[in-house]
């Protein structure tokens, strides 16, 4: 082997190996054809084009190739369930406020009676619009209404702002969910329904419903007493109230099959990261506003600014070892077919 | 349909052709101004064999190097054929309205 084709096949390493399981000697009989006699190294032309094209390879493999079938078809999934726990969240808190305007309170602010209803209203109206859109399959009106909701959320944190006369920042969180939200559904190319099969939209319906059934009987037993023990009975309420819809919803997005399914999980765990990072960006801004930046409140937030990230990178790794796995269980490499 | 994967079809509607005699028939039906490099043809071989445009047809070793030959097949030749109209088309509305243009005198620059 000479110099210059082991060189040749050194630059060829930036190619993933299914690739160069298909190519490699191939494009190493080309190489060395188009070269002059005597020549040592790669030309650089033919350095560029091999570092670039292998390069996309790579990326390629990793997205292109699954474009339509995975990530995008994922973000249409998880952007439908972030909205339906914002619009979950939104009547949650339009039903406290509707069940305390019916006793007697007025719920009123900055003067004008019923003006505190007005945050849970709008936005119980357009997540619901938005979960309705989606489902209907109507993509643009879906990130269209997304982005109305995002306007809707900060209205919201400025009402409140008004309101108790400091930013509002615990609604942060939700304004960030709602940015998420639209950019899942504009980075989808799908509809959910094209995504989910029947009996997936059939488990979303069902976790909604044992969602708003078990809202609603918290909601009245809340003056009731337990005849069975307390701490039981937190329990059962906690795992009926998150653990029945959240398995509905994994159930769904079950139905996706393989290769979605795997990216729902990842693009939800990012999501949920995301809404644990801007609540405890809310608590350093808080201590930041009493005691200052210190050099561990501005680590906190890089650290916490990263962890989404870092989840994503995660899965996005576990997800291509799980698959190259699979691959090579069933002796399937892509370049060979 | 980029230009590189028109050539690599348009080569391989003669006959099966290795990867080195395809970057040599491009050259040849462009005149030199096209030369495809070993990354830019096999990212467009393998993109093609993935779309079902061309096929394997056959292996050799010569020189103790592997030369694989690879066809055009039959949705290839109508992909090629499709794109050909459609340059075909938009050449004919170019050149029309350039003679249009020539026979009015040109317009001012």
């Amino acid at each position: 082997m000479t110099t210059l084709e082991v060189r040749y096949r050194r630059l060829l390493r930036i190619y993933p190996s299914g690739h160069r399981a298909a190519y490699e000697e191939e494009m190493v009989g080309v190489l060395m054809s188009g070269a002059e006699p005597g020549r040592r190294f790669p030309s650089p032309a033919d350095a560029l084009d091999l570092l670039r094209a292998g390069l996309t390879a790579r990326l390629g493999h990793s997205f292109h190739t699954q474009r339509g079938t995975g990530w995008r078809a994922a973000a249409a999934v998880t952007g439908l369930f972030v909205a339906l726990a914002l619009a979950g969240g939104a009547v949650s808190r339009l039903a406290a406020g509707l069940l305390l305007w019916g006793r007697g309170d007025p719920m009123r602010a900055l003067g004008v009676d019923g003006l505190m209803l007005a945050d849970p209203a709008a936005r119980t109206v357009i997540w619901l619009l938005v979960v309705t859109a989606a489902v209907l399959g109507l993509r643009r009106a879906t990130v269209g209404l997304a982005a109305a909701g995002v306007l809707v959320q900060a209205g919201a944190m400025l009402l409140w702002s008004a309101i108790v006369q400091l930013p509002a920042m615990f609604l942060f969180w939700q304004l960030g969910l709602a940015l998420v939200v639209t950019g899942l559904f504009a980075f989808s190319d799908r509809p959910v329904r094209a995504v989910l099969s029947g009996r997936g939209l059939a488990l979303v319906a069902a976790g909604t419903v044992v969602a708003a059934t078990t809202e609603a009987i918290a909601r009245s037993r809340a003056q009731e007493r337990p005849w069975f023990d307390p701490g039981f009975a937190e329990v059962f309420w906690d795992l009926a109230y998150y653990g029945l819809p959240v398995l509905a919803l994994a159930a769904a997005a079950w139905t996706a099959g393989r290769r979605v399914r795997g990216r729902i999980a990842v693009l939800s765990a990012v999501v949920l990261m995301i809404a644990f990072v801007l609540q405890a960006l809310d608590q350093v801004v808080t201590e930041w506003r009493y005691s200052g930046p210190t050099a561990g409140g501005v680590l906190s937030a890089v650290v916490l600014f990263l962890l989404p990230f870092a989840v994503l990178g995660g899965g996005v790794l576990l997800l291509g070892l799980r698959e190259r796995l699979a691959d090579r269980g069933h002796g399937h490499v892509r370049a060979h077919e | 349909m980029r230009e590189p994967t028109f050539l690599v079809l348009t080569a391989l509607a003669e006959e099966p052709r290795h990867g080195y005699a395809v970057i040599e028939d491009v050259a040849t039906i462009t005149a030199g101004r096209v030369r495809l490099r070993a990354g830019t043809l096999y990212a467009a071989l393998d993109r093609l064999r993935a779309e079902g445009l061309i096929e394997v047809d056959r292996e050799e070793v010569v020189q103790s190097r592997l030369r694989r030959y690879y066809r055009l097949t039959a949705a290839g030749a109508r992909s090629l054929a499709a794109e050909t109209a459609r340059l075909r088309s938009q050449a004919t509305i170019a050149e029309r309205r350039l003679r249009a243009r020539a026979e009015i005198g040109g317009a001012p620059a």
